[in-house]
Parts: structure tokens; C-alpha cells; sequence
């Protein structure tokens, strides 16, 4: 089995085995910047570059698709509410099984972190059981990604303002309550919750402190103290992930855990800075 | 109608995109207003074309084929599976007459809603979907080919102008929706050239 995805998609190196990752197009004026490292993204945003996303075109995915013909794929993406991605997939998709490819294209209703989660979920299922279709592990994918929360923080939230993706941001001084947090918090940043298809402004902090107050706040009344499976990322600084860690391993019984970079693309978006994670419960 | 007329048509269709894809970024504000529906037209198309030779046997399956790889954006999308239906069916044909063309036409336009997981009405799709209506209804009259092309260009543009009530993004800015605008641009193309060429398609690949 191999599972494909896009660049929209957080997920740890430890399922690279089984997960091919393709890049989403990426530009900035007239550079191409697709494919392109986190070194040289990285450089660019200190540059003050902003990037601009597209999907990939659908003969893209079909030679990816072509790569796995002696496997079952399944091609997991963002939800169609938030990207074209899974239309160029599910055409490739189409023309892949005329010729003889199995496929199964996967829209997880969900952002990134959660398809993530989502696809680690089917991995670990798929490896559990010695018999089982890429159906069924494309269900599993599926809801596991529907039922999974994100939270993350943006200190550089100026990017996101002109990023596609999260384009809701853009509309935020309409929304009153938004604007009132905003203004409480004297010009933070925003704390994010990616919860299935919508993203939500929890709050602004000013501080980092007051960030991982609000992340743990939104874990604790989604959980209610039941036993999780997390996954933590980041965008630059894996230290702001061990301060998540010591407060929420405390609190919360941890089933399985990952921490995951987030890739060259969600960095382009999010800028520098950002942290967060995504969550599953276990029932 | 022949494969040369429709040729000359695609590089007018590509070069209304050019003229008109600053004005197509500006009303594109759905499904999130990111501006770029008239680039991503155009690139599509564009790249497309100038990989190939215009003395290119099968320029039209040709063409329909690269635009898979150039395909930018939904609306690229989109239109790279319509021509792949509409234009897969019409390559190679000395004489395209109404019949082949409105038959053609309903193979892009299913393509075209089958490229995407929930097709909308108020988009691309509603205007590919209009066009063929109205060539339906005027080939039904026993109208000839030029007025069956000229009745459908002017029902899909009063189409296109409808999607401003379609969508609730479209409403709230006023304008219609840039995917079907560009499909507009295309059509006209197409359309203009045959009423300049009729049925002489000899050597007009270099003109547009």
C-alpha cells in the first residue's frame, strides 16, 4: 500500500515508508520556488517574501500514481473546502484507473494536521491487521482525519492574511468577537483551532505563555481528560514543542505521540515561529 | 467548420485570456478571493499551445493533452478536461459540421463536471453547461452554423452574468464568477473565427 499526499499535509518523516509527499506549486512574483527546502524558503521569508500556492496538475499526481502501478493507492488530501488539490487528484485518478492503477482518492474534510493524523491512523491500522482492502484503510484515514482537532499558534499571522488557504483570517475584522480578542489582547497572535473543515480563532495571545495556556484550555474541554493520540509540529523551533510536551504530558493520558516538521509550504503560509498540534481521542 | 478554423480559434481564445486576465484576477472572488482565475486561464492554455508545432498533425488531441500538464488552478482544471472531451472528439476532422460540434461540445462539458469532487453551479461549469444548451436549442430551430454559435456566445455571456446571483460571494461583491467569464473569453474565440473563416480553413493555423 502507498499512500499519496500534497505538501498541505503535516506528517511525521517516520511514515515516509509508506506516504509520498507531493509539492504543491509555489511561487513568489516570477520564481518558482516548488520543491523548493526549508533552508531556501526560510531565507525567503527573512527576505519578506510572500509566497503565493497552487495545486499540482493533475499529470503530476498521474505519474506519481504510475510510480506505485504494482501497489493499492490511496491519495489523501485536504478538503476540497479548502483546496482544488483533491479535484487534480481525483481526475488523475480517473485516467490512472483506465489504466489498470488502483486508486482510491481520500477527501478528509479536514486541514492539514488532521489529515496527518488521519493518515498515521490508517498506517497503524493497515499494519494491524494481516487481511484488509484500501478501503477500509481509506475509511479509517477518512474519519479518523474528520474526527481530529488542530490547534495552532501563528506569531507571524501577517502571512496568513495573504495566503489562500486560510483566507477566513482576511475576513476576521468583520467578525466582531474576533475583534474584541484581538483588541483585549493589545495586537497578539492568533491561536488557531483547524476543526474539520473550519478554521477558528480561539484567541490572541501577546506572549508565547499565553498561547500554550489557550491551546491547553481548547485540549482539555475537547477531550475531557480522555487518552489521546497527538501529533506536535512546528515550523522553526522544535524547542516551543518540549514546552507543550512537559504541560501536556502531565495532564493527559498519551496513547501514541509524533512530532512532525510542518513542510517547505505550510512554512511559506504560517511563517516562522508557529507551533501547535493535532489530536485524536481514543476511545 | 474544419480542425483548422478551430485551431485559428484556441490562439484567439488564448489571446482574449491575455487581454482579459487582469480584469478576470479582479473579479475573481470565489471559492476565495485570490485573484488569480485569469492568469491561471491563461497559463493553462498558453503554455499549451506554444509546446506545440502549429504544423503538428493532431494539433488539437495535441493540445487538449498538454493542457493536463499545464492545467493552474480549478478553473484550469476544468478547462483542460473539457477541451480533452470536446476537442479529443473533433481532432483530425476535415469537416466539423453542427452536429459533431454540439456532440463534442456535451463530451467536454461532462468532462468538465466530472473533473471536480462537488461540481457548482454559479462557476465555469454553469457557463460550459449554458453554451450547450443554447447550441442545442438553436440547432434545434434549424438555425444554420453561425447563427447556432453567435445565439449560444450570447446566451452563455447572459449565463456567465447570472452567476452574480449564484453564489454568495458573488453577490456580496456584485460581480460574476471568473472561471465562467474566462470560459466566455474562450468561446468567443472560437466563435469569432469561424465567422471569419467559415469553412476556409486552410492555412490560418499563424492567425488569430
Amino acid at each position: 500500500m502507498k499512500i499519496v499526499t500534497d505538501e498541505s499535509t503535516i506528517i511525521p518523516e517516520e511514515f515516509s515508508e509508506y506516504v509520498e509527499i507531493i509539492p504543491l506549486r509555489l511561487t513568489c512574483g516570477k520564481r518558482d520556488y516548488t520543491g523548493a527546502g526549508h533552508n531556501e524558503i526560510l531565507r525567503a521569508i527573512e527576505e519578506g517574501k510572500y509566497f503565493k500556492t497552487g495545486m499540482p496538475s493533475p499529470a503530476i499526481f498521474l505519474e506519481v500514481y504510475r510510480k506505485y502501478k504494482n501497489d493499492k493507492v490511496i491519495s489523501v488530501h485536504v478538503s476540497s473546502k479548502i483546496s482544488g488539490v483533491i479535484n487534480s487528484a481525483i481526475t488523475a485518478s480517473k485516467m490512472a484507473r483506465k489504466e489498470g492503477i488502483d486508486v482510491v482518492v481520500v477527501d478528509s474534510k479536514s486541514a492539514g494536521p488532521a489529515c496527518g493524523i488521519g493518515i498515521m491512523r490508517g498506517i497503524r491500522y493497515y499494519e494491524s491487521k494481516k487481511r484488509t482492502t484500501i478501503q477500509k484503510v481509506a475509511k479509517v484515514i477518512a474519519e479518523s482525519a474528520q474526527k481530529s482537532y488542530a490547534v495552532m499558534a501563528v506569531p507571524e499571522s501577517h502571512r496568513l492574511i495573504k495566503i489562500r488557504p486560510i483566507e477566513g483570517l482576511k475576513r476576521f475584522f468583520k467578525n466582531p468577537d474576533y475583534f474584541v480578542k484581538f483588541l483585549r489582547s493589545r495586537g497578539g497572535f492568533p491561536v488557531l483551532a483547524l476543526i474539520g473543515e473550519g478554521i477558528h480563532i480561539i484567541e490572541f495571545a501577546r506572549e508565547k505563555s499565553k498561547a500554550l495556556e489557550y491551546m491547553i484550555n481548547f485540549l482539555k474541554e475537547k477531550t475531557k481528560n480522555k487518552r489521546i493520540s497527538i501529533m506536535y509540529f512546528y515550523s522553526t523551533e522544535k524547542r516551543f514543542i518540549y514546552d507543550l510536551e512537559e504541560l501536556i504530558e502531565n495532564d493527559f493520558e498519551i496513547k501514541n505521540k509524533w512530532i512532525a516538521r510542518m513542510t517547505p509550504v505550510t512554512l511559506s503560509a504560517v511563517g516562522r515561529y508557529a507551533f501547535g498540534f493535532s489530536f485524536y481521542i481514543d476511545e | 467548420m474544419n480542425s483548422d478554423v478551430l485551431i485559428t480559434g484556441i490562439k484567439r481564445a488564448v489571446k482574449y485570456l491575455r487581454e482579459k486576465k487582469k480584469f478576470l484576477d479582479n473579479i475573481n472572488v470565489f471559492p476565495v478571493e485570490d485573484n488569480d482565475t485569469g492568469d491561471n486561464l491563461f497559463e493553462t492554455l498558453n503554455q499549451a499551445i506554444k509546446e506545440i508545432k502549429d504544423t503538428s498533425p493532431h494539433f488539437l488531441k495535441k493540445f487538449a493533452e498538454k493542457t493536463f500538464f499545464t492545467a493552474r488552478g480549478n478553473s484550469g482544471l476544468i478547462i483542460s478536461q473539457f477541451f480533452s472531451g470536446f476537442l479529443g472528439e473533433l481532432d483530425g476532422k476535415n469537416k466539423i459540421d453542427p452536429e459533431i460540434f454540439v456532440k463534442a461540445f456535451e463530451t467536454g462539458r461532462k468532462r468538465a463536471y466530472d473533473a471536480v469532487s462537488k461540481p457548482l453551479e454559479g462557476t465555469i461549469l454553469t457557463a460550459i453547461k449554458e453554451t450547450e444548451k443554447a447550441l442545442k436549442k438553436s440547432l434545434s430551430k434549424g438555425d444554420g452554423f453561425v447563427d447556432t454559435l453567435k445565439f449560444s456566445l450570447k446566451n452563455g455571456e447572459e449565463a456567465v452574468l447570472r452567476t452574480k446571483e449564484m453564489l454568495q460571494e458573488l453577490r456580496e461583491k456584485n460581480v460574476p464568477d471568473a472561471g465562467a467569464y474566462g470560459f466566455y473569453y474562450i468561446f468567443k474565440g472560437i466563435v469569432e473565427c469561424y465567422e471569419t473563416y467559415g469553412d476556409r480553413g486552410d492555412n490560418r493555423k499563424g492567425k488569430s
